[in-house]
């Protein structure tokens, strides 16, 4: 029987000192079988001094005995390691292995500063293995840590569409702060990393552990507030001959769903709106301001320039057109994703290597919109003498971005992120121009006028304004440890890294960029101001950031059964960020790099066609220089007694060079202390129904780095082009009273595991309270703060407190073992949180509890809020909506606007989901694997968008549901949607798109991807390869539930569309 | 290996000497700094954004009889304070920001900051330390001086010191509350600022933004026409007009040009523009017909200030040569009040000489006639109309309303029309003082202006 699982070998390999040697010339056949079901393992890996054999298909295999080694070390996908010496072996050649458990077996967490076995931590961890990680054929390690990730949420709901660079925000056990720096600290390989995750080869992910509570987390102090995530990358091992895998992947998604938006109205609707409202006399007609298609035939109709059977034919033909149509059929394709990746790791007795190099390449959905990507990682372990050991990591990656595309929601140089829903792209394989920043008649007499032409022809653009991003990113570091004692260590860690990122944008002299500011610029008499030829912008920035640490190491064993550890340490750390000038090169001639570098910009020309006076568009004043500084001290403390009880403690003092602060201000000491206590190893213990028991407390305080805060007045520098004088904006008035943020968090877990370990799983809750939040004082104008038209001029008070309760469960069970084997992984993850103190006064207008993207704070209720007007239905007599004003219905909505209090609103509750959770599930018969992963997300909200009238007016931006508007007596019953108004209605428009009906439960359930994998023979004796697996893995495969009937995904409120569904094939091989 | 552990001790212990304030004490940001030089202070008055820029005119221009909004088109507009701005609704902002109200609070912020900041320092008698300190006096006078003619009464001798006036912010601690002042101590302190102000302001500044001796005295005529002090208002007038005094002639200008008048020109003394509201946008204003008629067609301001857009007869004259209204201070203001007060005073024959000195430079040249008026109503009549007609879309049209209704001869009923609604703002109504923005009173316990 074959019996292959998991996809890759995993060895640890001891550095300890090797015994004595036996000398005993025989050949013995042992066989490896599983504890668990008694089954022996097919393709297990033996290793004997450096050579790696693998056990037959009854798995079985002939050792040689006669080998210099005293042992061998026998591993298997999903089981434990196991040492057997080999004069033990001739006693006995049946070896067992343990079935390998996520959660309550010798995982070593590594929190950066120091790696423990788990049961040895008090902590809270989240451990994701390769395992798991390699399930998926995704890219970017965010999206392989989706749904498989205990108390990691991301959140998309400020997501709009046509994202490219946009992370989702992640929380870790919800929300730790209001206006600081929201983000969960990256920690890769030991030292925090602040670039894209985007440029880590997933490949190279040995795991990935995520920091929970105060015990896990404050080892990294100051910036350990919203939680840490560990990456660990692969590394090589002694004495191991070379490894080879080969990683490829080809994933295909669908076009862009464009009809998902409901902003869209149809032509035909659209049209008549835009009649009603020419007959209203709704629109300015100037000569210049741009009118639509639509307009310009009304009034050549009008001004009988045409008949009205002409304006009825030509409206016909508007009316059949659907711009989504087009943009799909001319902008977007299916898009696609390419991955390449060669791993080869070994060592010999004195260095082991890990060497990796990958290509990535996608093309978008949008046409011309291109990603590729290059990793190389190499990562060295040198013994250099018993008691020293040096470690060397070098990566690189480059990522490069072209932005070429131009998709429906792109924003242009006509201004037109969304084209009218009429607008027609190409006809007769002629591409068609569509309006642009000015009016049509104005535009088709350019050419006569000596201008340009200043047509917008969307299909022409493509192609001619080339946007590409370049990213690049080296990462240097070494690790020196000495052995000072046999319990003492030394480390000293250096890290380098570098990441340097380069924009360029070239305006082709045929865009119409380049075209209108060519135009615009062209005087009454003909001559050109602005240079002919492209518009080059380009831009780089550079980071770098230097860290070195000190650390001292004490491991003791007292006596058998408890050990000791106490690690200390300094650290420096110094990042440097500089970026700019954005450089605007005019004229440009890319052949042969010519551009007019001698240019007047104060000198102020009339443009046309407004006449206005205007200078030459000077290159952007961008520039910034910015050095963060940071000294740590930190110790860590953790004993084990007696295999029943774990003791931790850690403390850290962190300083930062923060802005116009006092430096006594600049340092915060933070701390925590945990204990575990092991039931199952105490005496009295003897339940056989659940022989794993642990509990765990946890408690300490992490601290979050803000660097806007200020004791003193702060100004900003800005050059006045106009005038040419340095001036200053006052941005802070400064307060001196100003604390750091604080997060107390207490955890408590207990780790469970029962009979035979076919159910086992973790429960922690915990309580975490954020103190001393910083936000801007809501204050009376008159003290002089105002955001108002550039001034923007806020003062930072500690004004809030935020409390979060929640618990996280996971839980593994073994289903089915045997020949059909399935695994189930479900987690559970509940987070909710409440402002429990506010300080600064209640925003003066009601809208920003509507409006902005987060509610303003208020005491008592949730930091995810959603706030909403209250309904009371339509008048049946006109459809527009009733109000209450003083008890009584009323219509009139800005005095209902004034006067409408914070005790008058509803809460409609959380707009992030408080409890989540997914389902992974595992099934593997003979080489077929099938897992699939489920998530469901509950007890939050969305507010819909529904129909605004005044963007419909403005720009043609409708929504689907004006089609159910009211429009007759009797509507009132079966709509919501407010009738057609007769004036300006952007306060009804407010009150409607606010209120509680379009306020909509959030939760569902979301089949999120689908892996099958076959995996061929692990005989390592047919020579090309050792394993073989195949892949295919579906993505984004929709909701199976929604509680909300609009068919909107409750994850993106606000997009346009939503990701297309994926499917990739892959091929893992090692040699 | 002793000696070993002893070094790594050593190590350890020079890392955490490191710990030294030279390290942590690096500036994280260069472009941010604390500020504390003269150079630092400069700096923020020359702060064009605030400094010069968006405060005080947006509720009286769009308040003002000098123009009005086709019915369809104010029915359309979205804001509701311009919209209720226009028809002088007892409710001004539903709401909104009160954007004179915060721009200008803005101002005697840095203001503040500043003059609080060069009190620090300690070359307090060099001539920079005395120009800025002036000019931080003069911006929070005439920030005072603004939201005093659009939030309290003007100035009445027998009721200032009982009229409410405004919040005279002296700090920019912002724990410390002020109450309203009176009109009295307003003007007083606005008074006796900026004549300190003018003490150690320069007489010359290569930058319009930038306030000088003339700009105060320009700021104390407007104060003291305001309170009809005549003597007063004529000798700072004069002065202002003599230090400046630089007319353009409109002859050697291109009055057709979409916008004739160049940002920073000659007549400018001290430069300061307002943002624009929809009403008042090229798009929504048609001047008042009545008062466009009012222009000779030999005056080059009728071509000079206004040209038809979109089917509205609108402005294109502002002194910013931009669509925004320029409303600072000119040689022609000056000139004006040095007129009308020497009218006022009795001294006609000057105040002639005045009034055609003006004319003279805004008429086509060869057909230019002087003309001559010697009763003294009729020439302060005169006086009046032509400053109406040089200050239009200047920032001014609400104060003259507010003073000239004082002067029973000089009071106007002004009417809106939209559709067959009709609204009158009758001479000394209350709303002629705008409304303290609801988040001031309700944020700040500002006492708010009956209305």
């Amino acid at each position: 029987m074959r019996k292959t699982i998991f996809l890759f070998l995993i060895a640890i390999v001891p550095i300890n000192s090797i015994g004595q040697e036996l000398e005993q010339p025989l050949t013995k056949e042992i066989v490896v079988i599983s504890v668990n079901t008694g089954e022996p393992l097919v393709g297990a890996s033996i290793r004997i001094d450096s050579d790696t054999y693998f056990t037959d298909e009854n798995g079985k295999l002939k050792v040689s005995v006669e080998t210099d080694a005293s042992f061998i070390d026998v591993s298997f996908v999903g089981f434990h390691n196991k040492r057997i010496y080999i004069k033990d072996l001739l006693d006995n050649p049946k070896i067992e292995l343990n079935e390998y458990d996520t959660f309550l077996d010798d995982v070593i967490i590594s929190t950066g500063y120091y790696s423990l076995p788990k049961e040895r931590s008090t902590g809270s961890f989240t451990v994701v293995d390769k395992s798991v990680l390699n399930r998926s054929l995704d890219s970017d390690i965010l999206s392989k840590l989706e749904g498989v990730t205990s108390s990691l949420h991301l959140d998309r709901r400020f997501e709009r569409t046509e994202w490219r660079t946009g992370e989702p925000d992640l929380r870790v056990r919800g929300l730790s702060t209001i206006n600081s720096q929201t983000k969960p600290l990256i920690v890769l390989n030991n030292f925090p990393y602040d670039g894209d995750l985007d440029q880590i080869n997933p490949e190279d992910i040995e795991n990935v552990i995520i920091s929970k509570d105060a015990a896990a987390a404050s080892i990294w102090g100051a910036r350990a507030s919203n939680g840490v995530i560990v990456i660990t990358t692969k590394k090589g091992q002694f004495k191991q001959k070379p490894n080879i895998s080969l990683n490829t992947s080809l994933t295909l998604g669908e076009k862009s769903n464009l009809f998902y938006d409901p902003n869209y109205l149809n032509s035909f609707e659209t049209i008549e709106v835009e009649k009603t409202l020419f007959n209203r006399g709704y629109y300015i007609e100037s000569d210049y301001a741009p009118l639509s298609p639509v307009i310009e035939l009304l009034i050549a109709e009008r001004e009988n320039e045409i008949s009205i059977s002409d304006l009825k034919t030509e409206l016909g033909i508007l009316e059949r057109q659907d711009v989504r149509r087009e943009a799909l059929k001319y902008m977007y394709r299916n898009s696609s994703v390419q991955q390449y990746s060669l791993g080869i790791n070994g060592g010999s007795y004195f260095v082991n290597y890990y060497f990796s190099a990958s290509y990535d390449k996608a093309l978008e959905s949008t046409i011309n919109n291109n990603n590729n990507r290059i990793t190389l990682n190499t990562d060295n372990t040198f013994k250099l003498s018993s008691k020293i050991g040096l470690n060397t990591n070098i990566s690189f990656s480059q990522q490069v971005r072209e932005n070429n595309g131009l998709g429906l929601y792109t924003s242009n140089a006509a201004n037109r992120t969304f084209y009218y829903p009429y607008a027609q792209f190409k006809q007769n394989d002629i591409n068609l121009p569509i309006l642009g920043l000015y009016r049509s008649k104005y535009v088709d007499e350019a050419e006569n006028n000596g201008l340009l032409n200043w047509q917008f022809v969307p299909l022409d653009e493509v192609g001619l304004n080339d946007k590409t991003n370049r990213q690049r990113y080296l990462n240097l570091s070494s690790q020196l440890f000495i052995e000072l004692l046999p319990e003492l260590k030394f480390s000293a860690l250096y890290n380098y890294q570098l990441s340097g990122n380069r924009d360029d944008e070239l305006n082709h002299d045929q865009s119409y960029y380049t075209r209108n500011l060519v135009n615009r610029f062209t005087q009454n008499d003909g001559t050109r101001v602005f240079p002919e030829g492209h518009v080059y912008f380009f831009q780089s920035n550079e980071k770098k950031e230097q860290t070195g640490r000190t650390q001292l190491n004490y491991d003791k064993l007292l006596g058998s059964k408890s050990v000791i550890n106490i690690l200390a340490g300094a650290e420096i750390r110094e990042v440097k960020f500089n970026s700019g000038p954005k450089m605007q090169l005019l004229g440009y001639n890319p052949e042969m790099i010519l551009f007019n570098n001698a240019l007047d910009y104060s000198t102020r020309h009339s443009t046309k066609p407004y006449g206005t006076l205007s200078a030459l568009p000077p290159p952007p004043n961008v520039m910034e220089d910015l050095t963060d500084r940071f000294i740590s001290y930190y110790s860590n403390a953790s004993f084990s007694f007696d295999r029943r009880f774990v003791f931790t403690g850690s403390a850290r003092w962190d300083a930062s060079n923060l802005f116009g602060v006092n430096i006594n201000q600049k340092g915060v000491p933070l701390w925590s202390l945990g204990a575990r206590w092991h039931l199952t190893n105490e005496k009295f213990y003897t339940s056989s129904f659940l022989p794993q028991l642990a509990l765990r407390l946890t408690h300490g305080i992490n601290g979050n780095i803000n660097n806007s805060i200020t004791a003193f007045p702060a100004i900003r520098y800005l050059f006045n082009s106009q005038l040419q004088v340095n001036t200053a904006a006052l941005i802070n008035p400064g307060n001196p009273n100003l604390k750091w943020e604080k997060t107390i968090m207490t955890n408590m877990g207990i780790d469970f595991g029962f009979k035979n370990n076919r159910v086992n799983g973790s429960m922690d809750f915990y309580i975490k309270k954020n103190k001393d939040l910083l936000g801007d004082d809501i204050l009376d104008p008159t003290v002089g703060i105002s955001t108002l038209g550039g001034a923007n001029l806020t003062y930072l008070i500690n004004y809030a407190d935020l409390i979060t309760k929640g618990f996280d469960l996971d839980l593994n069970s073994r289903n089915l073992i045997g020949k059909l084997r399935w695994n189930t992984n479900l987690i559970v993850n509940y987070s909710a949180n409440k402002i429990i103190r506010y300080n600064s006064k209640d925003s003066p207008s009601i809208f920003p509890y509507f409006q902005s993207n987060i509610a303003p704070p208020k005491e008592g209720v949730s930091r995810d809020i959603i706030y909403s007007i209250p309904w009371h239905g339509l008048d049946p007599k006109d459809g527009f909506q009733f109000v209450e004003i003083d008890g009584e219905l009323s219509k009139d909505y800005p005095a209902y606007i004034s006067s409408l209090k914070y005790d008058e609103i509803l809460k409609s509750g959380s707009a992030v989901p408080p409890l989540t959770g997914s389902l992974n599930n595992l099934f593997s018969y003979k080489n077929f694997d099938l897992s699939f992963n489920i998530i469901w997300k509950t007890g939050y909200f969305f507010r819909r968008s529904s129909i605004v009238y005044q963007t419909l007016f403005s720009s043609l931006i409708g929504h689907r549901d004006f089609l159910d508007r009211w429009q007759k007596e009797g509507d009132e019953l079966i709509t919501d949607v407010p009738a057609f108004p007769n004036g300006n209605s952007t306060s009804q428009d407010n009150v409607y798109r606010y209120s509680e009906v379009l306020v909509e439960k959030g939760d569902h359930v979301r089949l999120h991807n689908i892996q099958l994998g076959y995996r061929f023979g692990s005989n390592s004796n047919n020579g090309l390869y050792r394993n073989l697996l195949i892949q295919l893995y579906a993505k984004n495969l929709g909701l199976l539930w929604s509680a909300n009937k609009e068919g909107l995904d409750p994850d993106y409120p606000i997009a346009n569309y939503t990701p297309a569904k994926t499917i990739g094939v892959g091929l893992k091989m090692n040699f | 290996m002793k000696t070993f552990i002893n070094r790594v001790a050593i190590i350890i212990i020079l890392l955490s000497s490191a710990c030294n304030e030279a390290f942590l004490d690096l500036n994280r940001n260069k472009k941010m700094v604390v500020p504390n030089s003269i150079e630092d202070y400069q700096a923020l008055l020359d702060y064009a954004t605030i400094m010069n820029t968006g405060a005080g005119y947006t509720l009286a221009e769009t308040s003002t009889d000098d123009y009005y909004v086709p019915s369809d088109m104010w029915e359309q507009m979205s804001s509701a304070s311009a919209k209720n701005a226009y028809i002088w609704n007892a409710d001004i902002y539903e709401g909104e920001q009160g954007y004179d109200w915060n721009r200008a609070y803005s101002r005697v912020m840095y203001a503040n900051t500043v003059i609080e900041g060069l009190e620090k320092l300690q070359d307090k008698e060099s001539q920079s330390w005395r120009n800025v300190k002036g000019a931080a006096l003069f911006y929070r006078s005439y920030a005072f001086y603004l939201l005093s003619t659009l939030f309290s009464e003007t100035y009445k001798t027998e009721t200032a010191s009982m009229d409410l006036g405004i919040p005279l912010r002296l700090s920019s601690d912002i724990s410390i509350k002020y109450e309203r002042a009176t009109v009295e101590e307003s003007y007083n302190r606005i008074i006796d600022d900026l004549k300190r102000a003018a003490l150690i302001l320069p007489l010359k500044s290569d930058l319009k933004i930038r306030p000088t001796k003339a700009a105060a005295h320009g700021i104390l005529a407007r104060c003291y026409l305001q309170m009809n002090d005549y003597e007063n208002a004529f000798l700072y007038a004069d002065s202002s007009f003599k230090a400046s005094g630089d007319l353009m002639d409109y002859n050697e200008i291109d009055v057709t040009a979409p916008y004739p008048f160049p940002r920073y020109n000659k007549e400018v003394i001290f430069s300061d523009v307002s943002a624009i509201t929809t009403p008042i946008s090229r798009t929504h204003l048609n001047v008042d017909s009545g008062l466009y008629n009012a222009y000779d067609d030999l005056d080059l301001r009728k071509t000079g200030f206004f040209y038809v857009y979109a089917e509205n007869l609108t402005f294109k004259g502002s002194y910013d040569g931009s669509n925004n209204f320029f409303v600072g201070l000119t040689a022609g203001e000056m000139l004006l009040i040095r007129a009308e007060t020497r009218a006022r005073l009795g001294d006609n024959d000057n105040a002639l000489v005045d009034l055609n000195l003006l004319r003279k430079n805004r008429y086509i040249a060869n057909e230019y006639e002087a003309i001559v008026i010697n009763n003294q109503e009729e020439l302060i009549e005169r006086i009046l109309l032509e400053k109406r007609k040089e200050l239009i879309f200047r920032g001014v049209r609400w104060t003259e309303l507010k003073r000239l209704n004082k002067d029973v001869k000089t009071t106007k009923i002004l009417i809106r029309q939209i559709k067959d609604r009709t609204y009158e703002l009758h001479p000394n109504d209350k709303r002629y003082v705008f409304p303290i923005p609801d988040d001031a009173v309700s944020l700040g316990g500002i006492e708010q202006n009956e209305r």
